[in-house]
Order: C-alpha cells, then structure tokens, then sequence
C-alpha cells in the first residue's frame, strides 16, 4: 500500500509497557495510519522446547509454568495430560476435579490480569489496581495448594504434588462469593462506557474466515461466532462433566472479545462451583508404582515404597514409544502438546503449540488502515504472553 | 503403539484421501483417540488444498506444524507433522511426511492454502532449517537474524555460553557444556 506521500517507520516496543512484555513491532505509518506492521520476535526466547530433551519427564513440569506465567496451572495440565497419554494412566476422580477446580481458578486469574492491562492500554488507569486485588484472592489459593504464588507447578504426571489443604473450601468459596460482585463494578465501570465502547467497538476486526485461514483459537475465534472450544469439542480430564456455556461474538471486534472474556470468567466461576460440591474423596494420586511417587507415609515404612520413591527421583520412569498431540482450552486459546517418545526417560521431542504465538499473526491483518492508537488496543485485545510467544 | 479402531468418520476421511491420492498415502496408524496418516512429501500441497477446500474433508484449521528430528536414520531424518482439526467434524488428524534430502531438506510451503502456516513454517525453518518452498518471508522467527546452526536439531549442543561483558572482553568464557 503506498500513498505516495511521505511514510515514517516507528519502532514500538520491544521496552513498552503497551506490548506486554518484549514484543518488538515496526509500524509504517502515514501520518497516523498503520500501513504496515512486522513483528519482531525472540527477545524471550530460552529454549524450553530444546531443554525438554535433556531433562526426565517430571523435571520438565516446571518449565512449563513459565511459558504463559499469567496460567501456569493450564500449562502444567497440557504437559502431564500428554504424558499420561503415553503412559496410558486413568487418573482418580478427586485429581481431576483438582485439576478442572485450579485450571478454571487460572482462567479468572488470566482474564484478570488481561482486563486490567488492556483497559490500563485503552486509559482506564483504576481498573488495573481492581483486578489485581481481586487476583490477590487466587494468588492466596495458589499458595495455598503448591506454595507458590505464580510458578505453581502443581500437577505432576498422575496426580498431584500434595494432598489439596482443608481450608481450600473457604478460600475457593470466598472467591465464589466475592468475584461476581466486583465483576459487576468493573462492568459497571466499563460496558456503557462511552469512552471504552469508542475505543474498542469496531476495532481488530476480523471475520471468520480470516481467523479460521489464520489457525486463532480461544477468544479470538469465539468473537467471530465460530463454535469451537476444546472443552467442548474434546473433552480432557472429566470436562463432560461440568455443565457451562461458550460464550460467543458476532462482529469478531475487540468490544465482542472483551464481552467473551467477561462472560468465560462467569463461566468459571459456574464451572469452579460445580467442581467444588462435586469434588470426590479419594487418593491425590493414581497408583502407579515405578511412575507415579508412593504415598511419604509408606516411603518412610516401607523398602518397595522408598526403593521405588529413589528409583523415580533419581532415574524417572521409561515412556512407551510413540506420539501424542494433547489440546487443551488455555486461558488464551488451544495450547497443545505434542510429545515424542523413543522409549527412554526423557523426552524425545517437546513441541508446545502456543496459542499467543499463532494469535499474534492477527495482529498485522488487523490494525493495517487503522491508527496508531488502535495497535496498542489490539495487542491488548489479542491477550498475549511473550513468554510463551518465544518460548 | 497401539492400534484402536478407527471411527466412522476417520475411516470415511482416509478412504476419501486413499481414492483422491492413492500411491501418495503410504499408510495409517491410530495411537489412543488420534489418527496418523503418513504420506508422501509431492503430494502435501495438494493433500493440504484438498482437505480444505472439499466438503468431504473439511478441515478448517490448521493447528500445528511441527518438525521432529530422527537423526538415527539419515536417510529420513526430518518428519514434519501436519495437525489438521475440521471444527464441524470434530476429527483431528496428524499428516505425518519425511523431508526428503537430509542434507538440504525442502519442501513444498502451505501457506498458500493456510495463511496460518506462516509463522509455523518460519519456527521450523528457524529450528531446524527445514525451507519451505514458496514461502512468502521465509525467514527466522525467535533466533536472531546471522544466527549459525539450527538449534532443534539433535546435533545442536545443549551448551551455555556465558556473557561477554567488557571486562572478560580478551579473554572470552569457555563454553560450558
């Protein structure tokens, strides 16, 4: 596209705010229109898929809770789901309650964190210090299930690390009861917002057939009208269960994926309710001697238990060979892990599809024509993470 | 790897492609709930036009592309595999095809069909210096541009080296292994 007028090339990025993180764009602009935009990636890039090869199955969970740190949990659900696959273990019910319960809980932590910075991006300065607040209740959770406030780390392949703690009830229940009320301020704040309806109706637009030719999952895609949802579509870890809705848009604009997300949050919370009065007693961990950690009370009293609990540790356990490409619906669209065995200990192959990283390719379809303005409310509208865009 | 049964749909879609390709699909197999289809490396550009495009196929999205490196069989060491998902089906299917040419392996870039592809294509050129012929901006993605060697491939070393700063500016660090 060329106007023949003079054009200017702006280095957005990779140090601003706006970008979320390092993500490097060179707008050629005329005047304040976008004629094109490139982005520029790798400034984070550190090699995760490559590490995997080295490492013993269970040492790779780690790892992937900083790939999308903003949800670690549904990382870690991609990564032992695919291992369990392999390995052909049937988790206990109570795991995956656990697990549906926490991946959900990261959802609202995801989108939290997205609204406060997108509407941050858009000039709406209060709304990042309300959800942050709020997330502070699900950072509490996190700590209280793994220890750990962001880097969780929680699944491991066949179970959990630790036994959910008892005051896990309260806390989730306090979240239950106090989300859908602030959720209606932040709405109130925003959703006839003249400015905010201004800023984002309208914008990023994409159709459907664009976002189905450019591989966009999650959010992204639903705003288009297109039903898809592994949840839905592929049920993992007792998802069939769980009654809930997808949400979906018409126009594909950032307003409708802004809706989305705002109606997937209830979603959750509908989904973390049911989870919570369903949540079967039972072990936190299938018995799976060689693979899956002997319960401490029998390391400590019994020589099969501590012999195997050495063996794990310090030489993990052997995964059949073969293939397996598990999806899952992370915060931000389908995350899939597709893992090669050769048969040893480690993995042969780790390939983690992104979803922020195939999300981002919109980015230049969507703002070419438009202003500079509308770059930054896009990216934001996009909900990337450079930690899993680089990997 | 074990052999399931294949579904109604999956046996439709593989008989649909064994009558369209013939020679080219050298064979299936099935591990848990995912069907593999292994073919040939000419026929993926028009396998992948076909299944987008024909309603008896359908695949709408193309989710992943992803290069494995077998480095103990030169002959065929490069497998990419294909991930196709077709939403109103509900059928994922794995496209599996060996690069042929280890030593400067290349082929047949779908971006064309599916404007997806792009970035997929480039971080398996950028990872493991596949080409892809056709591509419209075949460059690398994450590593940075006059970067030697393709770190995805098994006889990249998995090393550190540690930073030069100006004060061990004459005397470089080791790589440390």
């Amino acid at each position: 596209m060329t106007t023949g007028a003079k054009t200017m090339t702006l280095n957005l990025g990779p140090q601003h705010p706006a970008t979320h993180g390092v993500l490097r764009v060179v707008l050629e602009l005329d005047g304040e229109t976008v004629l094109q935009a490139t982005s520029y990636l790798g400034y984070l890039h550190t090699g995760i898929e490559k590490n995997a090869e080295d490492k013993l199955y269970y040492k790779v969970i780690p790892m992937t809770d900083r790939m999308d740190y903003l949800a670690p949990m549904s990382n870690n659900l991609g990564y032992v789901l695919a291992v369990e696959k392999l390995l052909g273990i049937e988790v206990p019910e109570k795991v995956k309650y656990a697990r549906v319960l926490l991946t959900e809980l990261t959802r609202l932590n995801n989108h939290l964190v997205w609204l406060g910075t997108h509407a941050l991006d858009v000039g709406a300065m209060s709304m990042l210090l309300y959800t942050f607040r709020e997330r502070e209740l699900i950072l509490d959770i996190y700590e209280a299930v793994s220890g750990q406030r962001m880097m969780s780390s929680y699944f491991r392949i066949g179970g959990l690390a630790y036994d959910l703690p008892i005051d896990l009830d309260k806390k989730v229940k306090n979240v239950l009861k106090v989300l859908p009320e602030k959720m209606l301020e932040y709405e109130n704040l925003l959703t006839n917002n003249r400015i905010w309806i201004k800023r984002l109706t309208g914008v990023g637009t994409i159709t459907a057939q664009q976002a189905l030719d450019l591989s966009l999952t999650g959010p992204l895609l639903r705003s288009t009208g297109v039903n898809y949802d592994v949840r839905k579509a592929a049920p993992y870890s007792g998802y069939e269960k769980f009654d809930f809705d997808v949400p979906l848009g018409k126009n594909g604009d950032c307003y409708d994926r802004y809706l989305i997300r705002l109606e997937e949050m209830r979603q959750s919370l509908r989904i973390m309710k049911q989870a919570l009065n369903g949540m079967p007693e039972g072990p936190y961990r299938a018995h799976v001697p060689g693979v899956v950690l002997p319960p401490k009370q029998q390391v400590l009293t019994q020589m099969e238990a501590l012999i195997f609990h050495f063996k794990i540790i310090t030489d993990g356990f052997k995964v059949p060979a073969g293939s397996y490409y598990q999806a899952i619906e992370s915060p931000k669209g389908e995350l899939g892990f597709y893992m090669v065995s050769d048969g040893s200990n480690k993995p042969y192959r780790m390939r983690v599809r992104p979803p922020s990283f195939i999300n981002l390719q919109a980015l230049s379809p969507m703002v070419i024509g438009r202003l500079v303005s509308d770059v930054i409310t896009c990216i934001g509208s996009i909900d990337i993470v450079l930690g899993e865009v680089d990997r | 790897m074990g052999q399931a049964e294949l579904t109604k749909v999956e046996e439709e879609i593989l008989q649909v492609l064994q009558e369209q390709f013939g020679e080219g699909i050298t064979g299936h197999s099935k591990f848990a709930d995912q069907l593999s289809i292994y073919i040939t490396d000419d026929i993926l550009f028009e396998l992948a036009r076909f299944m987008k495009e024909e309603d008896q196929t359908d695949f709408d999205l193309l989710s992943d592309i992803c290069g494995v490196d077998w480095i103990d069989c030169p002959e065929q060491r490069f497998e990419l595999v294909y991930n196709f998902y077709s939403i109103n089906k509900n059928v994922r299917i794995l496209i599996r095809t060996t690069v042929p040419d280890s030593e400067t392996p290349s082929i047949r870039s779908i971006q064309p069909v599916y404007p997806g592809a792009d970035w997929m294509e480039r971080e398996v050129y950028d990872m493991l210096g596949i080409e892809f012929e056709g591509h419209p901006d075949l460059q690398r993605i994450i590593t940075p541009e006059g970067m030697e060697g393709w770190p995805h491939r098994k006889d990249f070393p998995l090393t550190y080296e540690a930073p030069q700063f100006s004060h061990n500016k004459d005397n470089p660090p080791e790589i440390i292994k």
